[in-house]
């Protein structure tokens, strides 16, 4: 019984060394209201463990979102379609994405 | 009020009042209009709708003046047809024709007013109120 845990307990250790914290910024275009930058978070807050690190606005009606989230929940294309499914443009700044 | 001025009021009613309704349905769709950008595409994403349409929306944020205006425009309209006081040939039997259901129409307006004003101020409310 002893060791059939041990096997077990080590067969899942790789997957939860694999699960980590990754970081991806997206540059949005659009954000041509006070409340774009808000809606774009929203829709980005919804897919499960993405956190909004950090905004900038920019001065082209457009910001840079700073994002984190766990790798093996979501990635950086369905960051972009969380953006783009609501109307607004959006790329991975590129030197990000994990 | 006497039952015969009710009565009267019914008659005359519509007749009188219909430019101040249509004012107060425009200022009501004035308001509606203030709020597609950007109260209302950060409600609807905020309860999980999707839609290339909420980008669209808030693109209206730049003719914000003109649906202010046309909203302003009927509001104060509306507003005159709702508290100007009875034409003095309406009373010459000795029952007013007053329009019809000026509560509804006061109580419509006020909504009307409130929410266009709540358009007017959200940008500045907003980076006080919402966080990412």
């Amino acid at each position: 019984m002893k060791h059939l845990l041990l096997a077990a307990s080590l067969g899942l250790a790789p997957v939860a060394l694999q699960a980590e914290e990754a970081e991806t910024r997206l540059h949005v275009t659009g954000l041509t209201c006070p409340s774009c930058s808000y809606i774009v978070a929203t829709a980005l807050k919804h897919i499960d463990t993405v956190e909004i690190a950090e905004f900038a606005e920019g001065e082209a009606e457009d910001g840079l979102y700073v994002l984190r989230y766990d790798d093996l929940v979501t990635d950086p294309e369905a960051l972009i379609a969380a953006v783009t499914g609501v109307g607004y443009g959006a790329s991975l700044v590129s030197g990000s994405g994990s | 009020m006497t039952a015969e001025t009710i009565d009267t009021e019914r008659r005359t009613g519509k007749s009188l009042d219909r430019t101040g309704w249509a004012a107060t349905g425009a200022g009501v769709l004035g308001a509606l209009a203030m709020t597609s950008c950007c109260i209302l595409p950060l409600v609807l994403v905020s309860l999980g709708v999707t839609g290339v349409f909420i980008g669209q929306l808030t693109a209206l944020y730049a003719y914000k003046w003109v649906t202010f205006s046309l909203a302003a425009a009927a509001l104060g309209y509306g507003f005159w047809k709702a508290y100007r006081p009875v034409p003095a040939k309406d009373c010459g039997t000795g029952t007013c024709a007053r329009p019809v259901d000026r509560g509804l129409m006061r109580a419509l307006l006020w909504g009307a007013l409130a929410v266009v004003l709540l358009a007017l101020a959200f940008p500045y409310v907003a980076p006080r109120v919402l966080t990412f």
